[in-house]
């Protein structure tokens, strides 16, 4: 991590850092919070996988809605 | 919408390789490790050997749960290894790269004036050492009381960031450009054994994380629609054991084998680490707000604008990490700085003699 600093300078460096470090945080929010949500999926593929079925299953509901 | 089953695929390989290459990278620094307390005892593609065998041993136990006593004795050792280079270089009058003797300016500079490229490849490389959103999958399932999962994150967070800056910015405020690379040799002497000695547990314990999820998302992959999935059957046993053996040969070979492996591994870092802890996730976050199709609110609307401004941000660290680490993979084939496959040289920096 020190040589970072060489490279950026010690004050972008830092705020690179924690910035960087904030932001991924809030990634691995959006992801805790949605396994907390579907228990039933177990990785980022299945959850890509998955978006097709309730895109459908979605499209399906607003057509008998309307 | 064709997504689904093509983009499951990209995200499945994509996810494999990248835990691969970041395990053959924790097999590499555990040979640095070895070579730094043993003062280079023995070949360096050896101790790369020794590491691919124990962390195959160790990843093979079958829980996540059973293996996490590994992580705690890591994550002590890495706290340990660090803390003590932070006071380490601190107490020396002159980092261990420095001229000993006569003037010396180790050039600390509060803005830097390196190439653009050069930014780019260390901000890439920051943004791989965080990389990691797309394991809380397998973090939320593990957790014994998930609803305290923001808590935790929050907690664990916070002590990943303070310690990255406070240590990152104390070792370059006493070494400047006297760094040794790699950094945990910059206090030099006994206290490099000393750091490398209580980071080799860490190092471990990340290669059999690294070794054991990708093996298992195969082993899932294999036996998917099987009986002997979740079943302590002879089959079950046979495929979850060729799969941690393939999984801990690949990473072996692979860092063995390239000689530009750890620009590539920077390839990696952009390519792949970066879209699928970035990038994906705020198209997961979009797709869930469209997907619910809700009246949307003031909060909701920032949310999003929110998520679309990461979403841009990563695009914009892929391409300049990619960028980057295709000019150092040039520059190492222009000037030849390739690494020996399999080669026996140390890669724990400079010994006091030279």
């Amino acid at each position: 991590m020190a040589s970072f600093l060489d490279v950026l300078g010690l004050i972008p460096g830092v705020l690179v850092i924690i910035v960087v470090g904030i932001l991924t945080t809030y990634t691995d929010y959006i992801v805790g919070t949605f396994k907390l949500a579907h228990p039933e999926v177990y990785t980022l593929a299945e959850y890509v996988k998955r978006l097709e079925s309730l895109h459908e299953r979605h499209a399906h509901t607003t057509v008998l809605a309307s | 919408m064709i997504w689904g089953p093509i983009g499951r695929e990209i995200l499945f390989v994509g996810y494999w390789l990248y835990l691969v290459f970041v395990a053959g990278a924790g097999l590499l620094a555990i040979s640095t490790a070895l070579n730094a307390v043993s003062d280079h005892a023995i070949c360096t593609a050896l101790f790369t050997l020794v590491g691919a065998a124990t962390v195959m041993l160790i990843a093979s136990i079958q829980t996540l749960d059973r293996i996490s006593w590994i992580t705690w004795v890591g994550v002590m050792g890495i706290m340990t290894s660090v803390i003590t280079l932070t006071i380490a270089v601190s107490q020396r009058d002159r980092p261990y790269a420095a001229p000993q003797t006569g003037p010396w300016d180790k050039q600390l500079k509060l803005w830097g004036d390196a190439p653009f490229v050069d930014c780019c490849a260390a901000v890439a490389a920051i943004i791989f050492s965080y990389a990691g959103a797309p394991a809380f999958f397998s973090v939320v399932a593990e957790m014994k009381n998930p609803r305290q999962f923001t808590r935790s994150l929050l907690v664990c967070q916070a002590v990943v960031i303070s310690t990255f800056t406070i240590v990152a910015a104390v070792v370059y405020h006493y070494c400047g450009v006297y760094l040794s690379s790699p950094t945990l040799g910059s206090a030099g002497g006994v206290i490099k054994k000393v750091c490398y000695g209580f980071a080799l547990p860490g190092l471990i314990a990340g290669a059999v994380l690294n070794t054991h999820i990708p093996a298992k998302l195969l082993m899932v992959r294999f036996l998917r629609n099987s009986e002997h999935l979740a079943n302590n059957t002879k089959v079950h046993y046979i495929v979850w054991f060729s799969c941690i053996a393939f999984n801990a040969s690949i990473s072996f070979i692979i860092a063995e084998a390239i000689p530009v492996f750890n620009n590539l591994l920077s390839v990696v870092g952009a390519f792949l680490a970066t879209p699928l802890s970035m990038t994906v996730e705020c198209l997961m976050y979009m797709w869930e707000v469209r997907r619910k199709d809700e009246q949307p609110t003031m909060r909701g609307r920032l949310m999003y604008g929110w998520n679309f401004f990461i979403f841009v941000l990563s695009l914009f660290a892929i391409g300049t990490g990619m960028w980057a680490s295709a000019m150092a993979i040039k520059g190492d084939i222009d000037k030849g700085n390739l690494l020996k496959p399999f080669g026996c040289a140390d890669n724990s920096g400079f010994h006091p003699a030279s």
